[in-house]
């Protein structure tokens, strides 16, 4: 069964989502099986979670939201973890 | 006519060699372009040193703290993102060479975040650019995509520094002479060129990278300088016209060297080699015999002999003895003799680390592959095997024991084989200073380790050259004592490192009681000579 699931989340890290916050979120969502996208929630333009290039790429700075997307089986346990993520800053 | 230039370093293997100038790996120039193969080689050659740099960076990232970790962990993580890398390998596919379309993405990345106005993405840049000198030195280094602008025979090589594994990927026919800013006076490469007759001369100034490609260059080991574009007079004075085909180490056959037949009975000259081939063109009746067979230089392109080829190699080196003895010693990698893959090394200090026998044991399967190979070999000579880098006892016995199991599982298969004789390097001083405790059928010394390690002078800092001759009185005194304890066991005792083939120290080594010498084939002709004369003097 696959599971599509959505949400959205500010970032709060003072560098952004920049190198290491990046490394980390595509490490973390390449151990999920499900599709993984973001985009920033201002802008329709998604991108592989699981690409370091592209997330880094997104130049998402400090007060900005993201918007994540998941599509598979493990859907619901992706989003929740990459929020969790986000929300301890990245372990800066 | 462009006027002599002369640069100046210090001979690490002797000779004079004319040729032109050529480069190795020199991926911050332009002085020489990489020649592309097809786009399946170029492909290949791409993903391979993706991965030689995904390795080569975890292992710098190993021993670092947190944030080092985390700048190289970008790059890995860059290294193994798909869509990072989709760009690079299209532009391979569509007839781009691996280097020019790695340096073209990179290049469009680092602009991209170049010009953010963010401080934190901006310095991502930096990362970039480290990631993309590492992966252009890593394809243009790599040993199939040299001597490319340049003609293919008689070069100078010219370089920072070249690994032994490197200088052996090189066709021996196409290089004339080495010259490097980095190398030292008596590490691996040093004894390369003086085994394969190949000058050398270590410590150049770097301005030798600015000699143009394929300038005419007189490498003159023997002065201890490089003459680019030299003068005739220079060049009249050659002693030796530019070889063309593999020089064949000069032996004169005992019968016709200085010093009676008779007088140079009392000292054995064995051979140290690399492999088959060199000892193609030698007589085997002007020499006792192989006294060091290093078994890891087998390797190539990365890949070491089955063993299958490793029997076939071991039997047609015991063919060429004619009864004489063969000392072959087992693999002795680590150090400065990495193999890739082998071993993620993760040693501090390599010299300190896995290495030699310590090296095989953590690889059963390869090391049994190579004693199998070697107990099939024994019955058609007279064969000596050792272990590298023995440190306690229990090693010698594991080793022999080992062994046992092999001759004895070939004989349950009724595959012809025999139990070689088995020995030991002496090389850690643990064994030098307690050399009664080790049960060995042979000693042979290991001296240019057993120096670094008594004198602890890394023989790969040529800043050091200064303490060079520093270890000689602990050295001799060591040996002096080896002797009398083989003497007291009535084991046979050899040298086979470097200061048996330099004749300065031979004198030296005799007056320690040492009667057999392993030197490389090059060096036979002055080594009977220097023995020669120490007889002449103590008698």
């Amino acid at each position: 069964m696959l599971d599509e699931i959505q949400s959205s989340a500010v970032i709060h890290n003072p560098a952004g989502l920049h190198a290491r916050p990046s490394v980390k979120l595509s490490r973390l969502a390449k151990t999920f099986a499900s599709d993984i996208t973001l985009s920033p929630v201002d802008d329709d333009s998604w991108i592989d979670a699981k690409s370091i290039s592209s997330v880094m790429n997104l130049k998402i700075r400090e007060g900005k939201g993201i918007a994540i997307r998941a599509i598979g089986g493990d859907a619901k346990l992706a989003v929740e973890a990459i929020l969790g993520l986000v929300e301890r800053r990245f372990e800066e | 006519m462009k006027p002599e230039t002369v640069f100046s370093g210090a001979a690490a293997s002797g000779g004079k060699a004319f040729g032109i100038a050529a480069f190795w790996g020199s991926s911050d120039s332009s002085i020489v372009e990489r020649a592309g193969g097809t786009e399946a080689q170029e492909r290949a050659l791409l993903a391979a040193n993706i991965q030689r740099a995904k390795h080569a960076l975890a292992t710098l990232a190993y021993a670092q703290d947190k944030d080092a970790k985390d700048i190289i962990g970008l790059q890995i993580a860059l290294l193994e993102d798909d869509t990072f890398l989709e760009p690079v390998f299209a532009r391979v596919k569509s007839g781009m060479k691996a280097d020019i379309a790695w340096e073209t993405h990179l290049d469009q990345e680092i602009d991209n975040y170049a010009g953010s106005e963010d401080r934190h993405f901006q310095s991502i840049a930096h990362d970039l650019v480290d990631l993309k000198k590492r992966m252009l030195r890593l394809i243009r280094e790599s040993p199939h995509s040299q001597w490319t602008s340049v003609q293919q025979t008689n070069l100078i090589l010219l370089a920072d520094d070249i690994s032994p594994s490197d200088l052996l990927s090189i066709d021996r026919a196409a290089l004339s002479g080495l010259a490097l800013i980095k190398g030292s006076l008596t590490n691996h490469v040093a004894v390369l060129a003086r085994g394969r007759g190949i000058p050398l001369i270590v410590g150049c100034p770097p301005a030798i990278l600015f000699i143009s490609n394929g300038s005419p260059i007189l490498l003159d080991a023997d002065n201890n300088i490089i003459a680019v574009n030299p003068d005739g007079n220079r060049q009249i004075n050659m002693s030796r016209p530019p070889s063309k085909k593999p020089a064949s180490p000069r032996i004169i056959h005992k019968a016709d060297a200085k010093g009676s037949h008779s007088e140079n009975r009392t000292v054995n000259i064995c051979l140290n080699i690399d492999g088959p081939e060199i000892i193609q063109n030698i007589d085997v009746s002007a020499v006792d015999g192989i006294g060091l067979f290093r078994t890891e230089f087998l390797i190539t392109d990365g890949q070491l002999p089955d063993e299958n080829e490793q029997f076939e190699i071991y039997r047609s080196v015991l063919d060429w003895s004619r009864g004489k003895q063969v000392v072959i010693r087992t693999f002795d990698f680590g150090g400065d003799k990495v193999i890739n893959g082998l071993i993620a090394d993760q040693n501090v200090n390599p010299f300190l680390g896995v290495r030699g026998y310590r090296l095989s044991r953590m690889y059963p399967d390869l090391f049994r592959g190579q004693l199998k190979a070697l107990a099939r070999a024994a019955p058609y000579g007279n064969l000596a095997v050792m272990i590298p880098m023995v440190t306690a006892p229990f090693e010698m016995s594991e080793f022999k024991s080992e062994f046992q199991d092999v001759v004895a599982e070939l004989g349950h298969q009724h595959i012809r084989c025999a139990l070689p004789k088995l020995g030991m390097m002496i090389e850690v001083p643990s064994a030098a200073l307690t050399l009664d405790r080790f049960d060995a059928d042979f000693y042979s010394i290991g001296s240019n380790d057993l120096i670094q390690y008594v004198s602890a002078v890394s023989r790969d800092t040529l800043q050091l050259d200064y303490l060079a001759d520093a270890w000689e009185p602990s050295i001799y005194r060591l040996l002096r004592e080896c002797v009398s304890v083989a003497s007291a066991k009535n084991v046979p005792i050899s040298i086979c490192g470097e200061i048996a083939s330099l004749p300065k120290h031979i004198p030296n080594l005799l007056d320690c009681g040492i009667r057999s010498l392993s030197v490389s084939p090059g060096q036979v002709e002055v080594v009977r000579h220097a023995i020669g004369q120490w007889h002449r003097r103590s008698t």
